[in-house]
């Protein structure tokens, strides 16, 4: 059974170096868990990713608690995730503090250009990864594109958007059952 | 105070509950500099760019920041434990229950509907971020289209993506 210790420095490792979102954190979890220490099997890991990945909220966070769980228990998981998410929240808590101490808000817009102009790229990136995975085929991008027109005309509270689109596709569904 | 904090957690853990793998951002913008008006869009920027450059959580950092602004460490605490209190959770009860229900064809079309209305708004958002509009200059669409290229199609570093944005920016 491994140690409170290990788990803890397992998952501060992960946690410091899993740069680009929750996927590189389950590659360094697979590798940290299952290829160097065995303490898990792969398929094992592999479940603890796409239940992370089914759930709602930080998916990192789904996974740490997941795996945690797995090998300690309720004590383990909250290990876990508190270790993965401690060097994200000090950084963000230092900066933080720093941010506001440092920048009045108006002074940086011109300077910042590029950045938000970078920002806006990377976060275009992570919509397009987003429908890839939610898309078999062309068709659904159809609609990928009609909330995206329907945002930028409307600019509509995000809640009902999303719960439109949920609920729509959850009666297209219900009607296609009735179908067949 | 206590109104403010009260918000903080409840916001947080809704804007948790409705993220299906993105538009978190576009809920932080809504709910904290729309509504609230807690942060400026500018601070918004700029707390998603640290969270893109830095390892762990990138969007979901900002409820620590917005908590820490509006009530220093107390409000980073109640924001933090806000916006990861129900992943963990649902996490831990995921094995069984859980995942009978997500299985359940009318519940994976309401997600999947969802995700893809998600994927549309982040765009928009992102579009809104980068302020893009008919007066954008031009390298900055460059930047821009620049950034998610290496990002999609070549999987960069975030980190060194932002840093060459910003230093074009403050070179140009």
């Amino acid at each position: 059974m491994i140690r409170y210790r290990q788990l803890a420095g397992i998952f501060l490792s992960i946690g410091s170096r899993g740069y680009g979102g929750w996927s590189s954190m389950a590659l360094l979890s697979e590798v940290e868990l299952v290829d160097k220490r065995r303490l898990i099997s792969r398929q094992q890991l592999q479940a603890a990713v796409a239940t992370g990945q089914m759930l709602p909220g930080a998916t990192g966070v789904s996974i740490a608690a997941n795996l945690g769980h797995k090998l300690r228990g309720l004590p383990g998981a909250l290990v876990a995730t508190s270790c993965y998410l401690l060097p994200a929240i000090c950084l963000v808590l230092a900066f933080a503090a720093v941010y506001f101490r440092l920048a009045p808000s108006s002074d940086l817009t011109a300077q910042l250009d590029g950045l938000t102009a970078a920002l806006g790229g990377i976060i275009l990136a992570n919509a397009v990864q987003l429908g890839k995975r939610h898309s078999n085929g062309w068709r659904p991008w159809a609609l990928v594109a009609l909330a995206f027109v329907i945002q930028l005309r409307y600019h509509l509270n995000p809640v009902i958007l999303l719960g439109g689109f949920g609920l729509a596709g959850l009666i297209w569904y219900l009607a296609e059952d009735k179908r067949s | 105070m206590i109104s403010d904090l009260a918000y903080l957690l409840l916001v947080s853990a809704f804007i948790s509950l409705a993220t299906f793998g993105g538009g978190a951002q576009a809920l932080f913008y809504q709910y904290t500099v729309s509504e609230r008006q807690w942060i400026s869009s500018t601070d918004l920027s700029a707390v998603l760019a640290f969270g893109y450059a830095t390892p762990g959580p990138a969007v979901f950092g900002t409820a620590t920041f917005i908590g820490y602004h509006v009530a220093g460490l107390t409000g980073a605490v109640v924001g933090t434990v806000g916006i990861y209190a129900v992943p963990f959770g649902l996490a831990l009860l995921a094995s069984r229950y859980l995942s009978r229900f997500f299985n359940w064809p009318s519940v994976k079309a309401f997600i999947q509907w969802l995700g893809l209305a998600a994927a549309g708004l982040v765009a928009a958002t992102a579009f809104r971020m980068a302020h893009i509009g008919l007066d954008t200059i031009w390298w900055q669409l460059l930047v821009f289209g620049g950034a998610f290229t290496l990002s999609l199609a070549w999987k960069s570093n975030p980190l060194y993506i932002l840093l060459a944005g910003g230093l074009l920016g403050l070179a140009l």
